[in-house]
């Protein structure tokens, strides 16, 4: 599935003291298979935009189009039952989606989403129960248990199995690492990675982890103040156009931030790198740089 | 419409005489404007009250539109009071009538009457709210009844139950609107079916609702206790009150009104 | 107990009685006989996974728990006896920050909720409003003060929430995962605000998962299973290879990548201001 978003804008309580422009003329891609970042600030719209893409929010002007693998184009942002029908297959995590469990056991609560598709009962539980391997979950083990005992990481899974039970084709997940400790952090990411591939799915993460968004993303969407100021790759973002990312107050991430700060303190390094490694092998030529140029100098005040 | 769109109970910054009055003043004030309006018994003397309730509002700065916003969730309850008056009351001549079916110009009268009582009321209520910091009310509140907690009445712990409720308004209609949009993500559906499928789509949202309500109120109870809450017993505050002129010249001015509004009672002067 | 120790645990253990699913309740140990020091004006971090005890610990500091054995001494007295007493008489001595920015805030005006705090101890009014503005201004608040906390963005909830901690005037401020809920501009607001309490001498607990913030203390207790798996300076805790659920912070893995590379970078070097110091030399 791919989503189209055109000239999208959103204003809160309008007419109110407190009368926000949420989102102004945005427009962005997600394509199929993709696996897409926003970031920005908090309160720079990005949860608003993705809700507006799971068609939870109407737009004021402007709108969003999914296209299907078949070719169909259709407008989500209205209402309406086609509408409706292609919704369902963009499915949404919120923050701190464990605090939306409510069934008695874990298996009733990741059937929850399957059961309003209208399937049967048996058909139910077999997605739910797909669903909670595909978070790592063992449904023989934890399904007959009550969500509310699990621990926190677990519940978080749970809590996203019940989104994938709907079996979305594009899969937004608003910062669904907050508040975990770094290892259910990486779980998480890693568990998302996995299912992306396994069940070929596009995916939205909003994310404040730059690190992460190096590390996974295909593609990513810079927000400030409601609008779209930059689109493209990690590489494109992070180090052709990191200064202007910084400007707006936002973080780069481990690797190009620490060279920059290098380059601050007077070692001349390549901010342009992106993983470790290479942040570490940059590092590392402009270190054997600079001791070349000291022994040259040396070389030279002997000489002299 | 979003949750947050509700104006009923919000607070209106601004540094007015009526904002700046004492709000055990304006909370008696409010209390006696109130009963004002059950006194008043025919129409020249809610004239009396609207004077006096434009008075208060052009003197407070708040924009008009802004009060009436108040009354949107409660037009359809005056609607509704306003029809059983029409169509119920029989007494009066009859005005309009279709076949067996007739209603009176009583019942118009009556009909107008309440109405207009309520909307001054919500407009009444609404300025105490708009002018008052929810804090200073339940200050003023608490001052007001501490009298009473010679006879066991909990003042200030009401008064904290209120200021508490206050604060938690706006996160608890937060959280209502995303578990809502979550649940509907996940194909609930909280507008359609009849009555018993609606009060049964409701449980995904009220579960969660109920845990989080348990989650903060544990949580604001630890960090009250850290923070050395022990009771109102030996506590001090922030805003010491004390009555300016300002305070009594609303005293006076209130006096006054109430004055105008009982006597009207027994002045005879019947325009319709 | 040592002598300028501010908090002292002697062999703290406790215990609840957690009730599953229809069997009895089964009675869970969240700390196993904890014994350590905290020194006065010390900045020490505490670290560990989600449900090692780290969260019980501190609450133990300011008696919101008390053992079920051993004993938590504060200032010289017993938890246990300040608690049967007063209890609010320790908790201003030691304040707390919690984890959810909005729980945590009382009332509907940002000054009146920093006022929460002194208004219970039963500080003078003409007081009261110095030291609120004074804690406004400290986490640069203060002009925010007549606001309604949902107006504010979670980093300044959280600076507010300090305020009303150091409103009190604690020697102790116990931190418990402060910056888990906050985006990375509400982190370092934060984590400013902790340095900046630390150089005026006061002594800062900080419970995190974050590890280049836990690197910045003088010292981090590494908490697992409800026992203390480590008690050491930074450099000494992240000079071992395996942390288990603890990850490396960036500074140690790159000096690590370029101690390989033959570059001989001092041992202790655990935050990224003092590589990037070496580095420049």
């Amino acid at each position: 599935m791919q989503i189209k978003v055109e000239n999208l804008s959103k204003t809160f309580s309008p007419g109110m003291p407190y009368e926000t422009r949420a989102l102004s003329d945005i427009n962005c891609e997600i394509g199929s298979g993709e696996f897409v970042a926003i970031i920005g600030h908090t309160g720079s719209g990005k949860t608003t935009l993705v809700q507006h893409i799971a068609g939870l929010v109407q737009p004021d002007s402007g709108r969003v189009t999914a296209t299907l693998d078949d070719g169909t184009e259709t407008v989500i942002s209205e209402k309406g039952k086609a509408a409706f029908a292609v919704r369902r297959r963009v499915g949404i995590v919120f923050q701190y989606p464990e605090y939306q469990l409510f069934e008695e056991t874990v298996l009733k609560d990741v059937c929850f989403g399957p059961k309003n598709q209208g399937l049967d009962q048996e058909a139910q539980e077999a997605r739910a129960k797909e669903a909670l391997r595909l978070v790592g979950l063992d449904p023989d083990v934890v399904g007959e248990s009550s969500p509310f005992e699990l621990s926190g990481g677990q519940k978080r899974r749970v809590a996203i199995a019940g989104v994938l039970a709907v079996e979305p084709e594009l899969l937004i997940l608003d910062e669904p690492t907050a508040g975990l400790d770094p290892k259910g952090h990486d779980d998480i990411l890693d568990m998302i990675d996995r299912v992306k591939e396994d069940k070929s799915l596009s995916i939205v993460l909003v994310s404040h982890n730059m690190d992460d968004v190096a590390a996974y993303a295909d593609k990513v969407i810079v927000m400030n103040a409601g609008t779209v100021v930059m689109e493209g790759t990690p590489e494109y973002v992070y180090c052709e156009r990191g200064s202007e990312l910084k400007d707006i107050g936002l973080d780069l991430p481990a690797g190009p931030a620490f060279l920059e700060r290098l380059r601050e303190g007077g070692l001349d390094v390549d901010i342009r790198k992106l993983g470790f490694e290479e942040t570490a092998g940059e590092i590392v030529r402009a270190l054997k740089a600079k001791r070349g140029k000291k022994t040259e100098k040396n070389a030279e005040q002997q000489n002299s | 419409m979003a949750v947050r769109d509700i104006t009923l109970g919000q607070y209106f910054p601004g540094d007015s005489c009526i904002h700046r009055l004492d709000p055990r003043v304006k909370i008696v004030c409010a209390l006696v404007y109130l009963v004002s309006l059950f006194v008043v018994r025919s129409f020249w003397v809610f004239g009396l009250c609207i004077l006096f309730l434009a008075a208060v509002i052009i003197l407070s700065g708040v924009p008009f539109r802004f009060i009436s916003k108040g009354l949107k969730p409660v037009i359809f309850l005056i609607i509704i009071t306003m029809l059983i008056n029409v169509l119920f009351i029989r007494t009066g001549d009859p005005v309009l009538t279709i076949g067996k079916f007739y209603i009176t110009n009583e019942g118009i009268y009556r009909a107008l009457f309440m109405g207009l009582r309520l909307v001054l009321l919500i407009f009444g209520s609404s300025m105490l709210t708009l002018t008052t910091k929810p804090i200073e009310l339940t200050d003023g509140m608490e001052k007001l009844l501490s009298p009473l907690s010679k006879i066991g009445l909990p003042a200030h712990e009401l008064a904290m139950m209120m200021t508490i409720a206050l604060r938690f308004i706006p996160t608890l209609l937060d959280e209502t609107d995303k578990i809502m949009k979550a649940q509907t993500a996940r194909g609930a559906d909280f507008e359609n079916g009849n009555l018993k499928e609606k009060a049964k789509a409701l449980i995904p949202l009220l579960v969660p609702l109920f845990v989080s309500a348990f989650r903060i109120a544990g949580d604001l109870a630890m960090a009250m206790e850290a923070r050395c809450y022990h009771g109102g017993k030996g506590r001090t505050r922030l805003h010491q009150m004390k009555l300016g002129r300002v305070d009594a010249v609303a005293a006076i001015v209130m006096v006054v009104y109430l004055g105008c509004v009982i006597a009207s009672r027994y002045i005879n002067i019947n325009i319709f | 107990m040592a002598e300028d120790a501010i908090i002292s645990f002697k062999n703290v253990s406790f215990s609840y009685l957690q009730e599953e699913d229809g069997s009895a309740p089964v009675e869970k140990l969240a700390l196993d006989d904890v014994s350590f020091d905290i020194q006065r004006g010390s900045f020490v971090a505490i670290v560990g996974s989600n449900g090692s005890g780290k969260s019980t610990l501190a609450k133990h500091m300011n008696a919101l728990l008390l053992p079920t054995s051993g004993s938590v001494i504060v200032e010289g007295i017993d938890t246990i006896t300040a608690s049967d007493e007063a209890p609010w008489e320790l908790r201003k001595k030691i304040g707390m920050v919690f984890q959810n920015p909005d729980n945590q805030l009382v009332s509907s005006i940002v000054e009146d909720d920093v006022a929460f705090g002194p208004e219970n101890i039963g500080m003078p009014p003409e007081e009261i409003r110095k030291r609120v503005d004074e804690s406004l201004k400290m986490v640069d608040m203060y002009e925010h003060r007549r606001k309604g906390p949902h107006l504010l963005s979670g980093g300044q909830k959280q600076r507010v929430a300090i305020a009303g901690v150091i409103a009190m005037d604690p020697d102790c401020v116990v931190f418990d995962e402060p910056t888990a809920m906050l985006d990375p501009r509400g982190r370092r607001e934060i984590m400013a605000i902790i340095r900046k309490l630390h150089d005026q001498g006061d002594t800062v607990i900080l419970i995190t998962h974050f590890m280049e913030e836990a690197a910045e203390a003088d010292r981090i207790i590494v908490m697992d299973q409800g026992k203390i798996a480590a008690d050491a300076a930074p450099a000494e805790i992240f000079s071992k290879e395996d942390l288990g659920v603890l990850n490396v912070p960036f500074a140690v893995k790159l000096s690590a990548a370029l101690r390989k590379a033959g570059f001989d970078i001092p041992a202790g070097t655990v935050t990224e201001e003092k590589l990037a110091e070496f580095l420049c030399r």
